[in-house]
């Protein structure tokens, strides 16, 4: 199976704390493989082998989990 | 739609709650600017089914919002150490077993109030009360 690759999601380490994001990728778990690393002062979150294609509204639905969990982190 | 917001003016946890308190009605994406770090760009686009009219509405309602954040920020950073000792203080006379308290040195079959005793044992049956059922 081929492995589909969603585009990286980037988030600044100044305003997004690594937990939050953590928690995001944990909650979203079941649509995919989530891998997040370190690249210039940003989180780059990468999903792997998603369970269905991975649109637009999904992305933002994941930034906006992670700004509730960056919330609940202050 | 995006707005920049400077972080020297609006503290960041101001920037975040007020995008959390529209977080219901459009998408939010911060980012900083790599130019000016101090500047911070939210890019908000709105959820389907809110209507694209109401982007403007928004906009300004998340402008007064961020006021009304970095105010509650400003006042509970001033507030709080007297905060903390309104707590600590009520939370100190609340301790639920404190030493020398009576209920320690008493056992729990002692009745020295006589509230154990039925009301009957006390002052009998009333008259012409029927206990049937």
């Amino acid at each position: 199976m081929a492995e589909k690759r969603a585009f990286p999601l980037k988030f600044s380490k100044r305003i997004y704390p690594k937990k939050a994001v953590r928690a995001a990728a944990r909650a979203f778990a079941s649509f995919g493989r989530f891998r997040i690393r370190e690249k210039d002062g940003y989180y780059v979150v990468e999903v792997a082998d998603a369970a269905s294609p991975l649109t637009g509204e999904w992305r933002d639905e994941f930034g906006n989990y992670v700004l509730g969990m960056t919330k609940k982190c202050l | 739609m995006t707005i920049t917001v400077n972080s020297k003016l609006y503290p960041l946890e101001a920037i975040l709650n007020a995008c959390y308190a529209f977080i219901d009605r459009a998408y939010f994406f911060l980012d900083e600017d790599p130019r000016h770090p101090h500047l911070i760009r939210v890019a908000i686009k709105m959820k389907k089914g809110t209507g694209n009219g109401k982007a403007d509405a928004l906009r300004d309602q998340f402008n007064n919002e961020l006021l009304h954040c970095s105010l509650r920020h400003r006042v509970s950073k001033a507030n709080k150490r007297i905060r903390e000792y309104i707590i600590g203080r009520a939370l100190y006379f609340v301790s639920p077993i404190q030493e020398g308290t009576p209920t320690e040195s008493l056992p729990y079959a002692d009745d020295p109030l006589h509230i154990a005793k039925p009301w009957e044992e006390r002052y009998g049956r009333k008259k012409g009360v029927s206990t049937k059922i």
